[in-house]
């Protein structure tokens, strides 16, 4: 008995033969993902600007937002996406001690991130101002929580990241990697302009 | 297909993105924080155009996606996704808009 022919066969190019070329392809297919993630945030940045003043009698984002405490989470994406692309230069380079430093320098940075994100959040849950409150704390919590779970594992994937340089080195399928991770967590920068802007700036203005 | 393989960017263009994204980070928030008293369709107006800015500047400096031949295959599927992120956000904002006009007329919003 012969295995069943797969319609269309891609076969695994990049563990099997890595070039430059199957590289490329796979850094496209993941360029189509994050299109599509785009597309997700979209969908909650819109359910956002439905909600966001059905306040159902409870707090505003006047009463709830501390713009100094935003700023700093911000600042730390912004450097870490600085940092990942630093990493990326050294990658080039093949430089591994270099690699992995500005790598643990990108995870230590969205650890803070996600920390004062998660210190947040459990502030506004214990004051009982959780997403069960109003139509805007479901809108913002969905919003900015799924943010926040997609730079978890982002984080997730960078430390396995740096396990993997620290055993293997600079390999092909992992410079792959490497450049599909640097893509994703730029990508997340991109999509917290929009949140802070939308969210906390216009927040506690309106 | 030649796409971003070749080219990870710089050390100036990582360096030009994180001065010019922190400038404009800090005109946003600088704006809320000490900025005059404006009206907020003004200041609505003005946050939007900094965040637009900011993530066209992102996308050319950090993603290296511009509009040259190698980087097409980037390029299009993005300009696609523009177009279905302004339909699905623009026509969701109108129709309940419209929704809320129909339905709660006499209600508190």
């Amino acid at each position: 008995m012969t295995p069943a022919q797969p319609l269309l066969d891609l076969g695994n190019p990049v563990r099997e033969h890595p070039d430059h070329d199957s590289v490329d392809l796979t850094t496209f297919g993941f360029w189509l993902y994050l299109m599509t993630d785009c597309v997700l945030f979209s969908a909650l940045f819109a359910t956002y600007a439905v909600l966001h003043k059905n306040f159902a009698g409870g707090p505003t984002g006047k009463d709830l937002f501390d713009i100094p405490y935003v700023f700093v989470e911000t600042l730390c994406l912004l450097l870490s996406s600085t940092t990942t692309g630093f990493a990326l230069l050294s990658m080039q380079r093949q430089d591994r001690t270099r690699l992995l430093y500005w790598l643990g320098l990108t995870a230590l940075l969205g650890l803070g991130f996600i920390g004062m994100e998660i210190h947040e959040f459990i502030r506004l849950v214990s004051a009982g101002n959780g997403p069960q409150r109003s139509g805007f704390l479901s809108a913002f919590f969905t919003l900015v929580g799924t943010h926040g779970l997609h730079v978890t594992i982002g984080l997730l994937w960078m430390i396995n990241l740096i396990l993997q340089i620290g055993r293997r080195g600079i390999t092909v399928p992992i410079q792959s990697r490497l450049i599909r991770l640097s893509l994703f967590w730029h990508f997340l920068d991109l999509i917290w302009i929009g949140v802070f802007t939308l969210v906390y700036l216009m927040g506690v203005r309106s | 297909m030649k796409t971003s393989v070749a080219r990870h960017g710089s050390l100036r263009a990582y360096l030009g993105g994180f001065a010019a994204s922190l400038f404009l980070t800090l005109a946003s928030f600088g704006l809320v924080l000490y900025g005059p008293p404006l009206e907020s369709s003004l200041l609505f107006g003005t946050l939007a155009l900094l965040a637009i800015l900011q993530i066209i500047l992102q996308i050319y400096f950090f993603l290296h996606v511009d509009t040259s031949s190698e980087q097409l295959w980037h390029l299009l599927p993005l300009l696609y996704t523009l177009l279905i992120v302004t339909l699905l956000v623009g026509g969701t904002l109108w129709i309940m808009h419209n929704a809320n006009l129909h339905m709660m007329s006499g209600m508190d919003p």
